[in-house]
């Protein structure tokens, strides 16, 4: 699996440029994440990324190939995306929820089969809520509910996941569990996965690709080890930041602490 | 979809049965009181011996009672079912079948043509143009200068304006008509009355109910999808624009033809839906089958109400709300309302 970025800008009207530059090629299995302060562009760059929202300029591929060439079903067959957590108004229950997940390869008036319901229950035995399947989304916790929403996108049987800010909104706990979740499907299933997060500490944790979007609309990319550095966060976050090194019994866990700002 | 199949099989062959038997009783039914050994000798004259039949009978049999009560079933099983296709379309628990203003246009054709003192045919024929061409107009005002795409902001704002723009129509043409026998016809035709229906009308206007009807039960599923946001449905792969394009046409066949055939019936395409979603989940896949079931059965029960409870008919939009209102009360006590 390759997905790139080739000359990505993305303005609104003449001259407010978002997105002034995106570069990047990024070769699965693993995990790439994308930082980045707010306003810096991460959720245009994940629409834009995935065809939702119109590159101004350049394009992305998917294994070389521009996306606008896929098909909507081909493409969404081998792309998950997993949007911010948000319930609609009338509520599934997680298994109804998740069969929706199905859609790219059923027809227009086809209806979710047994092998449909298979993969369902496969899906939400790899994120580990099979015991919830029954329940409506409105009576689970937020991190249940992303777990169901990573199953959903998981149903398709994708190549390559796109998730949009994961862990936001979730406590300690559920924020490992969702990581967790995200590092073993890469690591065993094969697949990839983009991450949009706020968080340096995770990038460092679970990706091995990062991309660092700037002020000035560009992106730094490269092996996140190399991306992840008090300089360039200093530089992307408008704030000074330490990078310190813990140790834990059973790991090394990296803490990025910003300092104060300055007046 | 994925409970037990039990359950779901008694409720199909349950709302089936009630409808077959509650269409066999409003037959016996009426101002004119046929038994049941006589509406069996009508319909099976070689089966029965000893029961007299009378032309009068079987004239008030298949010629009266028959078309109205199939015109009854479509258009309670249409309403309903194009209210709850809206309601997940449009994300929006207060969808009706008017949202987009369907309704509102399809009277103002009828109230045209009987100002113009046309037959029931034409009455008909400018109801079920006029009303897709307000659904066509939402289409197009919502299409915007933002490259072909409506949102569904866009369309609903539309459909208010449509909405707004017929309903004023329908006031001008009240305003014209006159006050001595026009403007009486044309507000009982308002309020919705399925007398004088017969199998003409019927033959005319079913069509456009039944295809609709498919269309809406062919994407149940899909409409499961269309109340996530739109950027969600799309990376699930489904075709929004197709789905919500189809349905709304749908949709406006079947609210266009009901209102052409029996004026406005006001409630139906609320009601229904929600006590269909409190009975069975909010999964469309059973919604939208029953509402149709129960939407045909809750139309006739109505019907066969406002033809035989008083000695003159009582418009079925002043019944929908009267019964309708305080059985879905209780509904809601009983079952703690939609599940959210």
């Amino acid at each position: 699996m390759n997905f790139s970025v080739r000359g990505g800008v993305f303005r609104y009207g003449r001259d407010k440029y978002v997105l002034n530059g995106v570069d990047f090629s990024f070769d699965g299995p693993g995990i790439l994440a994308v930082l980045g302060a707010n306003g810096a562009g991460k959720t245009t760059l994940m629409k834009c990324m995935l065809g939702l929202m119109p590159w101004t300029q350049g394009g992305s591929f998917l294994n070389g190939k521009n996306i606008r060439e896929y098909g909507q079903k081909e493409f969404w067959k081998q792309v998950g995306y997993v949007p911010q957590a948000k319930q609609s108004a009338f509520v599934y229950t997680v298994e109804e929820m998740v069969v929706l997940g199905r859609s790219a390869h059923l027809g227009a008036f086809a209806q979710p089969g047994k092998k449909d319901w298979e993969m369902v229950d496969k899906a939400l035995a790899e994120v580990g809520i099979s015991h919830l399947k029954q329940k409506l989304c409105s009576r689970i916790s937020g991190g249940e509910y992303q777990l169901a929403v990573i199953a959903r996108a998981l149903v398709t049987d994708p190549a390559l996941l796109v998730l949009d800010e994961p862990e936001s909104n979730l406590d300690f706990k559920n924020q490992m569990i969702v990581l967790e979740v995200l590092r073993r499907l890469c690591a065993d299933g094969g697949i990839s996965a983009i991450i949009n997060t706020h968080y340096p500490e995770h990038a460092v944790d679970i990706s091995r690709k990062s991309l660092l979007m700037m002020p000035d609309g560009t992106a730094r990319y490269g092996d996140t080890a190399e991306i992840i550095t008090e300089h360039n966060l200093q530089e992307a976050f408008d704030i000074p930041v330490n990078i310190r090194t813990v140790s834990l019994p059973d790991r090394e866990y990296t803490c990025v602490v910003p300092e104060l700002p300055r007046k | 979809m994925h409970q037990p199949a039990k359950r779901q099989v008694f409720w199909t062959i349950g709302i089936l049965a009630a409808i077959v038997l509650l269409s066999i009783a409003s037959l016996t039914m009426g101002r004119f009181s046929i038994s049941l050994q006589e509406v069996w000798a009508v319909c099976f004259p070689g089966l029965s011996d000893g029961v007299e039949v009378t032309t009068n009978m079987k004239n008030t049999i298949f010629n009266v009672r028959m078309p109205r009560i199939l015109l009854a079933l479509l258009a309670g099983a249409g309403m309903s079912a194009a209210g709850g296709a809206f309601q997940a379309l449009f994300a929006n628990p207060l969808a009706t079948p008017d949202t987009l203003g369907v309704a509102t246009g399809a009277s103002f054709g009828a109230v045209l043509a009987i100002l113009f003192g046309l037959s029931s045919f034409w009455v008909q024929s400018f109801a079920l143009a006029a009303g897709i061409l307000a659904v066509l107009l939402v289409y197009m005002v919502s299409m915007g200068k933002a490259g072909g795409r409506s949102s569904i902001v866009m369309i609903v704002l539309a459909g208010m304006v449509v909405s707004a723009l017929f309903s004023a129509l329908v006031s001008l043409v009240k305003y014209t008509a006159d006050p001595q026998d026009v403007l009486p016809a044309i507000t009982f035709w308002l309020m919705g009355s399925l007398s004088g229906t017969g199998w003409n009308t019927l033959l005319f206007g079913a069509p456009f109910i039944l295809i609709g009807l498919a269309i809406i039960f062919l994407y149940r599923w899909k409409l499961n999808a269309m109340t996530l946001t739109e950027e969600e449905a799309s990376s699930l792969g489904v075709n929004v624009r197709q789905v919500r394009a189809m349905v709304i046409l749908g949709s406006a066949m079947v609210t266009a033809s009901v209102v052409s055939m029996c004026g406005v019936i006001g409630w139906v395409g609320l009601l229904i839906p929600h006590i269909s979603r409190m009975i069975f989940g909010n999964n469309n896949q059973r919604v939208i089958p029953a509402s149709m079931g129960l939407g045909a059965i809750f139309m006739l029960v109505i019907d066969t109400a406002a033809r035989c409870v008083t000695a003159s008919e009582i418009p079925v939009s002043i019944l929908t709300a009267v019964i309708g209102a305080p059985f879905f009360i209780l509904l809601l006590r009983r079952t703690g309302g939609i599940r959210s």
